[in-house]
């Protein structure tokens, strides 16, 4: 389990990361959603110890982060976002070096070297150098090497950011049969599609601080079963917005050349919304429609779209 | 398997896959050790040797005895005479290929004895010092000698002269001539032995000569040479794995960073045992040093290297990036060897540049173990490897304090 009590970093005059709360059970993945620059990896730092936190507390499988440090660090896996790797050593060797970091010798340590490769599908390449490898294969490697020792918690930091569609696969496999193990995970993406497939609870995060947090599906409730509608042309008379509330159509957003709007069965009220918009804003060159997501609530939570926020 | 013992059995790997760089280790410095040793003769000792070209148009018995001069001792290791004509001789000046041009006139002897003013032609190679120099000095000198000899023994010089010109001289004049010489030294012999001049024979308090061959002398500083150049490529090491996000993510384990910097330091000492033991053989070969002494060389190396290593760590770790870590150690280790004692042994430096040189790190250490070495003195053995384990300690304790954590996060 890990949990965090008003955790608070600042760098100077910046506030990184802002009285954030936050738990997750053995057995529970926890996503941590926001743009770049948000605050998911000074949290994720302030967790694994590579920075310390200026207020608030961090208690990971029971051991308090700052008092009990090397207990809660042997309970605890990191894939960080940049890999940390011997690019002149073999698969195998990088997973020595790191089994001995967190304490395993012997045959223990060579039994969960050949699991984790299996795991990570890398068995078959584990004597070839990592400077061999593919990104997604060194991002499969640098996975293996975090859950070695069987941490209680897991922290994984964009682990598929760059990596192919085959390792993203493996990797999220293997995330899931940790879950599955019992293991407690803190996932942090800014990949919508990734945290509604794995994680059981999710706090949206921007600016440092968890701005809507709950499971998938309260999530989604808070933006209903509203269809986002994102489109695009050239818009003028941009406060007029009477005509659209009228119809029960949410505005999340609207300038110039784009607007995303909420909408109830859209599929079947195009053609009504497009005839209005036509008529008041102007003419639509591009119309997307999407499902009702983790995307739209963060643009209606900020006003801005995940990818935009960085 | 520790995390000690992996991060240093890594570090090994690592360094025996990038084999030039452990080549680098070894080669670089028995190559300029080589090289300064093939540039000196076979005793060891660098003299320069010039071209001394000789017209003699005289060619009598005083112009042979002037010559002479130039053909014997000390002169004849620094020039090789050449007997050339005029001509022959511009033209060598004027490509450079000679120092001296000495010309030595018609009648030159006949004026000398007759006490008439004689002329000695000396040309000097103008992009030459040394050399030159030299030559003009041995003339003066010989000048100087040739007025005091005219003044006492004019008589009997012209009369050896038509001896050797092939006048017939008597048995009686012969020695007439030698005993006239022999009372002529008695009368001087107040002058030239004066009693109150009395000769104390005293053993000079100098430092007594090594006569030690020039390669003995090098081979001290080629070892140091050896562990500056690996004791910062090691160093450097820490920039590459930081930048490999490694020691970052060492801050994450119960391990940590201090069994990481031992592990380093295992590397190290593992490192500086194999320099040892390369170049230990090679003098055991070539200087036919003892095995005792590269069992004490294996040790003293050791030492010194971890403490040159710990230097550059601290260096390393001040350092905003990796490039600015490495021009700042590679301009530390230059000038360190040169002044050290590497490229040059102390004994060939000038006095204030030794004494710089002897205080650096390097330079200390090296000149530590040359007592020992050279001199054959008595090792220090506690007092010297005390003062340079201390050391070490100081400066890792306080990169494992307060700098390498530090390093790791930024």
């Amino acid at each position: 389990m890990i949990e965090i009590n008003n955790l608070t970093k600042t760098f100077g005059n910046l506030t990184a990361v802002d009285t954030i709360n936050l738990k997750a059970k053995s057995g529970e993945i926890f996503g941590l959603l926001g743009p770049n620059g948000a605050g998911k990896s000074t949290t994720i730092n302030c967790i694994s110890g590579l920075v310390s936190p200026t207020e608030g507390s961090i208690n990971i499988n029971g051991f308090n982060a700052s008092s009990q440090s090397v207990k809660a660090k042997q309970s605890l896996g990191l894939v960080p976002q940049e890999l940390a790797l011997y690019e002149d050593l073999s698969a195998h060797e990088n997973l020595v070096f790191w089994g001995s970091a967190y304490q395993l010798s012997g045959n223990i340590l060579e039994h969960r070297i050949q699991q984790v490769l299996t795991d990570v599908g890398l068995e078959s390449r584990q004597k070839e150098p990592v400077k061999q490898f593919s990104g997604g294969m060194k991002r499969r490697l640098n996975f293996a090497c975090a859950i070695l020792h069987e941490p209680a918690a897991l922290l994984l930091d964009e682990p598929t950011v760059g990596v192919d569609p085959q390792s993203r696969e493996h990797l999220l496999q293997a995330i899931i049969k940790l879950k599955e193990a019992g293991t407690a995970v803190i996932y942090t993406t800014h990949y919508m599609e990734e945290a509604e497939r794995l994680c059981d609870k999710l706090a949206i995060i921007d600016q440092g601080k968890i701005i809507a947090s709950g499971t998938v599906d309260d999530l989604r409730a808070q933006v209903g079963e509203k269809d986002l509608i994102t489109l695009k042309g050239h818009f003028s008379q941009l406060d007029n917005k009477t005509v659209l509330e009228s119809l029960e159509i949410e505005i999340l957003d609207i300038d110039e050349n784009e607007m995303r709007l909420l909408i109830n069965d859209a599929s079947t009220r195009l053609t009504q919304v497009l005839d209005v918009i036509n008529n008041i804003y102007g003419k639509v060159s591009q119309v997307t429609i999407q499902q009702a997501n983790l995307e739209s609530l963060f643009i209606k939570l900020t006003g801005r779209a995940l990818r935009d926020a960085s | 398997m520790s995390f000690t013992k992996t991060v240093s059995s890594n570090s090994i790997k690592k360094l025996f896959s990038e084999k030039w760089q452990l080549a680098m280790f070894l080669i670089i410095p028995i190559m300029i050790g080589g090289l300064f040793s093939l540039i000196t003769d076979s005793k060891g000792q660098a003299k320069p040797v010039g071209v001394l070209l000789i017209t003699d148009h005289d060619k009598s018995f005083l112009s042979q005895l002037l010559i002479g001069g130039f053909n014997q001792g000390p002169m004849s290791e620094m020039f090789i005479s050449k007997s050339v004509d005029s001509q022959e001789a511009k033209l060598l000046m004027d490509e450079a290929k000679a120092s001296v041009w000495l010309e030595i006139d018609k009648g030159f002897a006949q004026n000398f004895l007759d006490e008439k003013p004689t002329t000695i032609k000396l040309v000097k190679n103008p992009s030459q010092n040394i050399l030159p120099q030299i030559a003009e000095t041995a003339v003066d000198v010989m000048a100087d000698g040739g007025h005091y000899i005219q003044l006492l023994f004019a008589e009997e010089l012209k009369q050896f002269n038509d001896l050797l010109s092939g006048k017939n001289v008597s048995d009686i004049q012969m020695a007439s001539m030698s005993v006239q010489i022999k009372h002529t030294i008695d009368n001087l012999e107040d002058q030239l032995f004066p009693p109150q001049i009395k000769a104390v024979k005293q053993k000079a308090e100098t430092k007594k000569s090594t006569g030690k061959s020039f390669m003995l002398l090098m081979f001290p500083g080629i070892l140091f040479m050896s562990l500056l150049f690996s004791s910062q490529g090691m160093a450097l090491e820490f920039w590459k794995d930081k930048s490999q996000g490694i020691t970052t993510r060492l801050l994450s384990s119960p391990s940590g960073l201090t069994q990481y910097l031992n592990g380093k330091i295992m590397a190290g000492i593992f490192v500086y045992i194999l320099i040892a033991i390369v170049i230990g053989i090679m003098g055991l070969l070539m200087l036919k040093l003892s095995l005792n002494k590269i069992i004490i060389i294996i040790i003293w190396l050791m030492l010194s290297g971890l403490v040159l290593f710990s230097l550059m760590l601290l260096i390393c770790l001040l350092m905003p990036t990796e490039k600015s870590a490495s021009v700042v150690t590679s301009a530390m280790v230059f000038p360190m060897m040169m002044l050290g004692g590497s490229f040059f042994p102390f004994e060939a430096m000038p006095v204030w540049m030794a004494g710089i040189g002897q205080y650096l790190p390097n330079g200390y250490m090296l000149q530590k173990f040359n007592l020992w070495f050279i001199d054959d003195g008595l090792l220090n053995v506690l007092i010297t490897p005390a003062i340079i384990a201390t050391v070490f300690f100081g400066i890792l304790w306080f990169i494992n304090k307060s700098l390498l954590a530090k390093f790791a996060r930024a």
